[in-house]
């Protein structure tokens, strides 16, 4: 069986190698009682929350722990002790890393997809979307949903990961794909690790932006358009882009005539603020049929390249070509109209086409037919 | 030697020793043969049993017989069996005795470490008794004492009074400066520590005899003579003469220790625990820690009063009855008795000393001076005839400065205390009609310097007299002074064209004046009513009290002065309409009133009274919220800040006619509405209405007819707006409203309204088609409907970047009013090019056209 990822510190893991947490002393009876877990505490940052019973090693969904003989089906990861959801351990799926530069949109477009899959876009694919883990839950109402479609707040800028540790937010979205003769489930691991092109200037933080990246099956990048034409030294899109690409290079041993197998799907947000030809096939809504529209995204593709010339960024689009295997061009809103204040327009959260990256992936991972 | 001789000495003498104990081991107690047998063990329980009976006779031993009869009672059934062969309860109960030795032995011990306390201190006595009642001899409790750290001594003798008269007056003076005690103020530093007082007098090692103390008293007061003479110099003069006095008849030592005892005994008199005594004297008074322990012990083991004659003397000195003590001190001829005999005496002395001051500064009026030598007289001896007396007639000097104000209706009296300073002095004031008092019982007693009801228009006097004890200061006084109340609870109200008036006229007063704008009124005793005034004109009236003076004139009052204006009654709106005006404003519009000025409120129900009440003002808004508004040729534009009952108030002065009221919820229309045409779907974005539970979408696609939606709040959100299904080909109106219940019914807002315009879409489609040495490429054109193109583009752009418009490539072919029906199909010859290319058709502006897949158009 193939090794699996861990979501939190992205070490690969051998499945026999899981370790399980006791599930602890329930009021008086018997159980191990908490202690200091150092590797959670030394993950987390703090050694709040990390007063937990111990950890030990075992095998298949249940394991007994060998200091109190009580049976636990918690299991965590071996390098760091987060506990990984059962579910993702069974059917461990595809590790989606998003990647952008600063005021691209990350926050406001992982609020945005995360609520278009739990509502639209999750009834049309069938799709189930799951949080991983506690935290995730309570990270995504507070920091997220809450002040974006509450309160219809624009989401503050993310603080640098040098100086705010960040934690991913880790989903399971899982399909059921029927086939003639047999039915399937197909996961998807959606780790959301908000990556700021200009952490990985940062020693502190690129070592885990660098497992984050090499762990990923695909890549989503944002790039803000707006930025394609300031020319901004930290936050050019070809800049931020390269600082990805060349560790990644680097890792792989990768030659010059070499591209990167992992896809990328790169993608410009905040279409709703630019003037699009009239012919622009970015004008037209993406036909809802719960699969991939390939006529679509092929024009969706040649548009945004057509632009990207037009504006002179064709260099981003020569990188990708000599860098990628596999890539993609996409435009996308998350909020459907100009912000005015630090608050949502008045319209409220109207995404557009933000779903389009993932459902590309989705295709290319053989989860959506085209 | 007999049985009871060898058994009174073996058992019943250590026992009395140890307190009457009897001894645990019952093999001890009954004096039991090693082997034990059934036989042998009653016989000697029997002739035990009898030692006890013949040695109860002799008186010493009787309390310990009746304890060893007493619990052979509780032993009985331990002997019977015994006796019938079953020595197994005995043999158990001798193994016991062992056991409750040991835990007799652990009790007595922490009797022992409680009584020690946190001092680790013992008296013989009190071990002494420990071991009596825990039946342990001296030997193992010196032992146990050993173990613990207890030592064992007597208390050290503590000196029963002050061997210097004015001690107390040196103690205040101390106290005064902040000087830690006497040593300190002897030595110039309140830093010392290290202090032993028990035999020689130490601090830090160096002892305090005649000598050092003659330096260090020299230089203490060369310093005090350099500082500049205040109150703090006296003070420092007092201690300083108590020191002199005590270095030259030696007993310098005696005082300081006295010193440090007194103060440790005050606290031992407040209960403060042996911790707090310790910690009062090593960190506090600077005590050696062992010198502290003993005199926390010495002065926790002062059993009270000596008994006999000194024991009287101490007692009546300790409660200032110094004269009575002197006058028992001449009968006495007890030695103990001489120190407090000679103390009294002194005492007595001293303050016959002071009572002639006192008398001499009487006679000099120094009555402040007197009384301050009295006060110290009878500190000394609080019995000596005559001071007490002498004291209590000693008055202080008058206060200054009275004053008397009046304060609506009630007076106020100030005054400047007496500058009298010696004792404890309170003052009071009285009051008198017609003169000024005489004394303090000539008159009304005035508390706290409030008159509340004076009497009214006549002449009053009011005195400030200062009191000491029983003697009082000549009054000081001030007058005459005459209330005169004004008019109380004053209301005056405007009416239309008339203004009327009442109030409660002072008891006292003749009548009540009215003027109105210097013109005078006429008006009753309780009230007026003035017919002779212009609407909208505001008019001053002054309401003044009239009181008779002593000739019979009258004499006005400064009087209340009130502002009105008369105005003609609101007119009510008896209807209105309500309609939208702007996104969050409302039109209210009505036939404006004859009189008065409208005003909307929002009420939470509708209002209690009918069309038409004129009411107060001030009622309708207490229960109200005021709407924003502004004027406007049909009425007023509202802005209602949420739902209620909307209210047209007319009001006019601080009257309102109520008017019409309707139910309003608060539907602002939808703002913000965006509708925006995304191929076949249109996107409808709006703001929500306020209060709205739902929105209501209406749209018309083309000639069909309208059709409406609801659109939940939840719904909105989770599908990002409102998408319709429409084609592009048709044109969609679309209306947007809030939706609400109220009462039952449903209410639907104002509405917002958008059109999209149809599209005329027109898809193409290029293929190459033909042999390969004569390619063409047919370009099929199709629509729904005939359309005139007036300029179709095919362009070629190479490379592999999409053109945009027509500009981004080569134009191969133009076609200019191409009239298209249906379909039309093309054909151009494939432009010949090396490398990848794009085509793609342009159209004028007012036709869409739809590209096909781009792999067609992209040439490779």
């Amino acid at each position: 069986m193939r090794p699996i990822t861990c979501p939190y510190c992205f070490a690969r893991v051998q499945r026999g190698d899981i370790a399980y947490r006791c599930i602890g002393r329930a009021g008086r009876g018997p159980g191990c009682d908490p202690v200091l877990d150092k590797q959670l505490a030394e993950y987390a940052g703090t050694q709040a929350g990390a007063m937990l019973p111990p950890v030990f090693e075992g095998r298949g969904p249940r394991a007994q722990c060998p200091i109190c003989h009580r049976e636990s089906g918690r299991r965590v990861c071996p390098e760091c002790h987060h506990e990984l959801a059962p579910a993702y351990c069974d059917t461990p799926g595809r590790i989606v890393a998003l990647v952008g530069a600063k005021n691209a949109g990350k926050s406001t477009y992982i609020a945005v997809l995360l609520h278009e899959l739990r509502n639209r876009v999750g009834t049309e694919l069938e799709t189930s979307l799951v949080a991983c883990d506690d935290r995730t839950i309570e990270r995504y109402k507070r920091d997220f949903a809450r002040p974006l479609f509450d309160q219809h707040r624009l989401l503050p800028t993310t603080p640098s990961a040098v100086t705010a540790p960040r934690e991913p937010l880790v989903y399971l979205l899982t399909r059921t794909l029927r086939g003639r003769f047999r039915t399937r489930s197909e996961a998807l691991t959606l780790v959301l690790f908000d990556t700021a092109g200009e952490d990985l200037r940062s020693r502190e933080v690129r070592d885990l932006h660098l497992k984050y990246l090499e762990a990923a099956d695909a890549i989503i990048f944002l790039a803000d358009p707006l930025e394609l034409t300031a020319g901004a030294s930290d936050s050019e899109p070809l800049d931020v882009l390269a600082r990805v690409t060349e560790p990644l290079r680097q890792k792989y041993g990768l030659g010059v005539q070499d591209r990167l197998k992992v896809p990328i799907a790169v993608a410009l947000t905040k279409i709703d603020a630019l003037p699009l030809p009239r012919q622009s096939a970015m004008h037209r809504s993406r036909t809802r049929s719960g699969s991939l529209d390939v006529d679509d995204r092929e024009a969706v593709d040649a548009q945004v390249r057509a632009l990207l010339h037009e504006w002179g960024s064709g260099d981003l689009d020569r990188y990708l070509e000599q860098h990628y295997a596999e890539h993609a061009l996409f435009g996308l809103s998350a909020l459907g109209g100009v912000p005015r204040d630090g608050q949502v327009g008045p319209g409220g959260v109207r995404p557009y086409r933000v779903e389009d990256p993932l459902l590309w992936l989705l295709h290319l991972f053989g989860m959506l037919d085209g | 030697m007999s049985f009871d001789d060898d058994y009174k000495r073996a058992v019943l003498e250590p026992a009395r020793a140890v307190g009457d104990q009897p001894p645990e081991d019952l093999r001890v107690r009954y004096a039991l043969p090693v082997e034990l047998t059934p036989a042998g063990v009653t016989a000697q329980v029997k002739e035990v049993r009898q030692c006890w009976r013949r040695s109860r006779g002799q008186l010493k031993y009787r309390k310990l017989i009746d304890r060893l009869e007493a619990e052979h009672r509780a032993l009985a059934p331990v002997f019977s069996a015994a006796e019938t062969g079953d020595l197994g309860p005995l043999n158990k109960r001798l193994r016991g005795g062992a056991e409750r030795n040991a835990q007799r032995r652990a009790e007595v011990r922490n009797r022992l470490l409680d009584a020690a306390g946190p001092l680790r201190l013992l008296s013989p006595a009190d071990l002494d008794a420990i071991g009596r009642a825990g039946g342990l001899s001296r030997a193992e409790l010196q032992q146990l004492a050993r173990m613990d750290g207890v030592d064992v001594r007597d208390p050290d003798p503590l000196p029963p009074g002050p061997p210097y008269p004015g001690y107390p007056k040196a103690r205040e003076s101390l106290q005064v400066l902040g000087s830690r005690h006497l040593l300190a103020f002897l030595l110039g530093s309140d830093r010392i520590n290290g202090i032993r007082i028990f035999g020689q007098v130490t601090a830090g090692g160096i002892p305090i005899d005649g000598t050092g103390a003659t330096r260090a008293l020299e230089r203490v007061a060369g310093d005090w003579a350099r500082r500049p003479r205040d109150t703090s110099a006296t003070h420092a003069e007092t201690i300083l003469i108590a020191l002199r006095s005590a270095v030259r008849d030696g007993f310098l030592q005696e005082l300081l220790r006295f010193d440090f005892v007194a103060r440790l005994r005050e606290r031992r008199a407040q209960r403060a625990s042996d911790n707090a005594l310790m910690d009062l004297a090593v960190r506090d008074l600077g005590l050696d820690l062992p010198e502290a322990r003993r005199l926390v012990f010495a002065i926790g083991h002062e059993a009270g009063m000596s008994a006999g004659p000194a024991g009287r003397l101490r007692e009546l000195l300790d409660n200032g009855q110094a004269h009575t003590a002197a006058l028992l001190a001449e009968n006495i001829t007890d030695e103990d008795a001489a120190e407090p005999a000679a103390e009294a005496r002194r005492r007595v002395a001293a303050a016959a000393r002071l009572l002639d001051e006192a008398l001499e500064l009487t006679g000099r009026n120094d009555l402040d001076g007197a009384w301050l030598r009295l006060d110290d007289a009878l500190k000394l001896a609080a019995d000596l005839p005559g001071a007490h007396e002498h004291q209590r007639r000693l008055p202080p000097l008058p206060p200054a400065g009275v004053r008397a104000e009046p304060q609506d209706g009630a007076v106020r009296v100030s005054w400047t205390d007496s500058p009298s300073t010696a004792g404890e002095l309170t003052h009071q004031v009285i009051r008198r009609t017609g003169r000024p008092p005489h004394d303090s019982g000539d008159g009304h007693h005035v508390p706290g310097g409030l008159d509340p009801e004076p009497p009214v228009n006549v002449p009053l006097y009011y005195a400030v007299v200062a009191r000491r004890g029983e003697a009082t200061s000549e009054p000081a006084a001030v007058g005459p002074l005459l209330v005169r109340p004004e008019p109380g609870q004053v209301e005056l109200a405007a009416g239309d064209g008339t203004v009327t008036g009442r109030w409660s006229c002072p008891a006292g007063a003749a009548r009540v004046a009215v003027l109105r704008d210097g013109g005078a009124v006429q008006a009753g005793r309780e009230g007026f009513t003035d017919r002779g005034v212009r609407n909208g004109l505001t008019h001053h009236y002054r309401i003044a009290a009239v009181y008779l003076d002593v000739l019979g004139g009258e004499v006005l009052t400064p009087g209340v002065l009130v502002s009105v204006t008369p105005n003609a009654l609101p007119d009510p709106v008896t209807a209105f309409s309500v309609e939208p005006e702007a996104r969050d404003r409302l039109l209210l519009r009505f036939a404006d009133p004859r009189h008065g000025v409208p005003e909307a409120l929002l009420l939470d129900r509708d209002p209690p009274w009918p069309t038409g009440t004129i009411v107060p003002l001030h009622e309708v808004l207490a229960g109200a919220t005021r709407i924003e508004s502004a004027p406007h040729a049909q009425g007023l534009v509202i802005r209602p800040a949420g739902s209620g009952v909307l209210l047209l108030l007319t009001v006019a002065g601080d009257r309102a006619a109520i008017g019409a009221h309707q139910r309003h919820v608060d539907l602002p229309s939808p703002g913000g509405l965006v509708v925006q045409r995304r191929g076949g779907t249109v996107h409808v974005g709006f703001g929500w209405p306020g209060d709205a539970a739902s929105v209501a979408v209406t749209f018309q696609i083309g000639d069909q007819g309208a059709k409406r939606i609801s659109v939940s709040r939840a719904a909105y959100t989770a599908d990002g707006g409102v998408h319709l299904q429409a084609p592009e080909s048709a044109p969609v109106k679309i209306g947007v409203s809030g939706i609400a219940e109220h009462g039952g019914s449903v209410l639907t807002g104002p509405a917002v309204s958008a059109t999209v315009s149809a599209r005329t879409v027109v898809r193409y489609d290029v293929q190459p088609s033909g042999p390969l040495w004569r390619r063409t490429l047919v370009l099929t054109l199709t629509s729904d409907k005939p359309v005139l193109l007036r300029r179709l583009d095919l362009v070629v752009r190479d490379g592999r970047v999409m053109p945009q418009r027509p500009g981004d490539g080569e134009t191969l072919v133009t076609w200019e009013d191409f009239d298209l029906q249906d379909s039309a199909v093309l054909k151009v010859p494939l432009p010949r090019r090396s490398g990848p290319y794009w085509l793609r058709c342009f159209a004028s502006s007012d036709v869409e056209l739809s590209d096909p897949p781009v792999r067609r158009l992209q040439v490779s």
